[in-house]
């Protein structure tokens, strides 16, 4: 039988995942990819908590980052891409016009 | 026959998170990033399911469309602009990288684990027709969270319009 | 009981999107012909029998069979194997919420024609269509080529332009109805014609028709397979099997965007003027017009047929006329055969609800086809667009009348109500 734990460990192990992508990979692409699945995963936590209490607040707050997931893509690779305008790169190691 | 469905869902269950979990670890494992999206959009898909089967047929198929459908279609696009051939998977910076990302990561999901392993351990409740009807999530969004539509809608259109400000090629004059 | 039957739906719903396609194919050589003053295909036969042409499509199947399979250095194999079957999978799979026909009970065991009844089938629609563009954006960038590579990027913007428009215009229907499963939206229709949505919302269909246009990829939107232009665009590099896949999937999407628009504009499975509930009740009558009438007509056909068999070739070819005559009149004459002998026994309970899926499936299929004639009457007619003038038309002019549609929909049906 599935239980709601088995939802939630499900949950903890794309975001752990996605954690683990932001951090370790370092091409900026890649990065933003690895925050979709930590975005996806809160989703699943979300729907399955709604389930077992049978309140639709979760569908709803779900939609609603969905639009955000949407609406943070946009934004951030047309950063990327005016970035990559500037100085051809896309690894975060080399965007570092701010240092010193 | 109860027993079946019972067990269908259980092994559909863990077909479902098995693939998302495979595809996630693919996703960030790839050298070339298109083949990273590809198994990403493979994670995404996997998790519409997992919603399906979570009573929420209407964000099951808005997972599909937005997520899967518009969204990483974006991101392939971005990916092929500026596609830089593979790189190396070994971190610049931190030096034995993927053994101190895998233990740290280890310890983030074992306390987390430990967090939510408490009981009770019980199967879903029954839900009727009105779970899953879009009826119900149509009333709570419009009804409870009225005002957070409002503002997700006026994020919408100020994400769009910093989008396209942002990524429009300088064209003033003078200028190549 | 219940996995049986339901895999039953599956295949035989599969099987007619799929035995679609050569139908299509046929229909749209012999339509651009006429429209080009000429005769189209008409010299391919088994033994005598031409059937008009027909037999071109198993021609060409045998050709992209047996074509040489030229091995590409693909930038990325998975997904350039992968793509034309993601392009094939697509459309079929958008037909398990389209209904063929109303729930009918056969003796207390309640059937539909309709593979899945979604609660959010519109939406279901709409996802799975937009999964349909990763199949050209793959094709285009797995193939290591420049010219398919900027065939897929005109694809891709091309097709998301339009979903869009799409949304919105599917969006004023799902407010008539007042729910998104597709059963819904043909049952709300009624059978009158004067309220089936394409005349309750005729900018919405107007819109959709564009937009489908615009998802197939069908001249006048034509631009990314480009044909005096870029070579074929993203499947250039195709050939043989997997040209064939596209080729398929290409003419199954068109198949099926004309079924999903019956189904939300011209009523789906609603035979015009005949209420189902009166042809239930009146089964007697019902078949004692049909029968005959059919026997009759199969035999006048037949003799018509028949008549025009004159020896102009002087070969096997002149028999085709008598043959497909011959086989008519046999045809009629059988069913008067079955009128005389099984008569007068009692009707068995299944059969009005048989006779009634089967009918209104037919309605559906027919609407499909006129819709599919339409789409190759626009192909041949119109000259393709500019990607700018394309880009214009989706973003500038369809999608804000998209969503004047939406909220003065939306005005009316507060109004008055529904």
């Amino acid at each position: 039988m599935v239980t709601l734990q088995h939802h939630l460990i499900l949950s903890v192990a794309l975001f752990v995942i996605g954690a683990t992508g932001v951090v370790v990979r370092r091409n900026v692409l890649v990065m933003f990819m690895s925050v979709e699945i930590m975005l996806a995963s809160v989703n699943v936590a979300l729907l399955a908590f709604s389930r077992w209490t049978l309140l639709p607040n979760g569908q709803a707050l779900a939609m609603f980052i969905m639009a955000v997931m949407a609406a943070e893509a946009a934004v951030g690779l047309a950063l990327v891409v005016a970035f990559f305008r500037l100085r051809r790169t896309v690894f975060v190691d080399e965007m570092k016009l701010l240092k010193g | 026959m109860v027993g079946e469905m019972q067990s269908m869902n259980t092994i559909l269950f863990y077909l479902l998170a098995a693939s998302a979990v495979f595809s996630a670890l693919a996703t960030i494992t790839r050298r070339s990033p298109p083949a990273s999206a590809i198994w990403l959009v493979v994670s995404l898909l996997s998790v519409a399911g997992i919603f399906g089967m979570l009573g929420a047929p209407f964000l099951a198929a808005l997972q599909v469309l937005i997520a899967a459908g518009a969204v990483m279609v974006l991101f392939l696009f971005v990916i092929m602009l500026v596609d830089q051939g593979e790189e190396s998977l070994r971190p610049r910076i931190v030096s034995f990288g993927r053994v101190l990302g895998a233990v740290a990561s280890g310890y983030l999901a074992l306390i987390l684990i430990l967090a939510i392993w408490k009981p009770p351990f019980v199967e879903a409740p029954k839900s009727g027709a009105a779970y899953e009807a879009p009826l119900t999530l149509a009333l709570a969004v419009v009804g409870r969270y009225a005002l957070v539509l409002e503002l997700v809608g006026v994020m919408l259109l100020v994400a769009a319009v910093a989008a396209i400000s942002l990524a429009k090629r300088d064209t003033t004059a003078g200028e190549g | 009981m219940d996995m049986v039957v339901a895999l039953a739906k599956v295949a035989v719903i599969f099987a007619m999107v799929v035995g679609f396609v050569p139908v299509l194919i046929w229909m749209e050589r012999k339509g651009a012909a006429y429209i080009q003053d000429r005769r189209g295909p008409n010299r391919a036969s088994i033994m005598c029998v031409r059937a008009g042409g027909f037999l071109h499509s198993i021609a060409d199947a045998i050709k992209l069979f047996s074509k040489e399979e030229v091995a590409v250095a693909a930038a990325f194999r998975p997904a350039y194997l992968a793509a034309p079957i993601i392009a094939f999978f697509v459309a079929t799979v958008t037909v398990a919420v389209v209904p063929f026909s109303e729930p009918a009970s056969f003796g207390g065991f309640p059937f539909s024609l309709q593979v899945a009844d979604l609660k959010a089938g519109l939406v279901y629609v709409l996802a799975v269509s937009s999964l349909g563009v990763y199949a050209v954006m793959l094709a285009g960038w797995a193939s290591g080529n420049k010219f398919s590579l900027l065939g897929a990027m005109r694809a891709c913007a091309q097709t998301i332009s339009y979903e869009l428009a799409i949304g919105l215009a599917a969006l004023a229907l799902f407010m008539l109805a007042g729910s998104l499963s597709l059963s819904a939206i043909v049952e709300d229709q009624g059978f009158w014609p004067w309220r089936w949505n394409a005349v309750r919302q005729p900018l919405a269909f107007a819109i959709f028709f564009t937009a489908m246009l615009a998802e197939a990829r069908r001249l006048p939107f034509d631009l990314p397979e480009g044909e005096s232009e870029i070579v074929a665009g993203y499947h250039t590099e195709y050939s043989s099997m997997r040209f064939a896949m596209f080729f398929m999937g290409e003419y199954a999407h068109i198949a099926v965007g004309s079924m999903i628009m019956a189904t939300l504009f011209l009523g789906g499975w609603q035979l015009p003027f005949c209420e189902s509930g009166w042809i239930t009740e009146n089964f007697n009558l019902v078949l004692a017009v049909v029968w005959p009438g059919a026997a009759l007509a199969l035999i006048a056909v037949g003799a018509m047929l028949a008549k025009r068999f004159r020896r102009a070739y002087r070969d096997a070819r002149d028999f085709e006329p008598l043959l497909f005559g011959a086989l008519a009149a046999a045809a009629g004459l059988a069913l008067l055969a079955a009128l005389a002998l099984g008569g007068g026994e009692e009707i068995p309970a299944w059969l009005p609800a048989a006779f009634l899926t089967a009918l209104q499936t037919l309605t559906l299929l027919a609407k499909t086809l006129i819709l599919c004639c339409a789409f190759i009457w626009v192909r041949w007619t119109l000259p393709r667009f500019r990607y700018d003038q394309l880009m214009h038309l989706g973003w500038k002019v369809l999608l804000p009348l998209a969503m004047i549609n939406v909220v003065v929909t939306a005005v009316a049906v507060l109004m008055y109500g529904g």
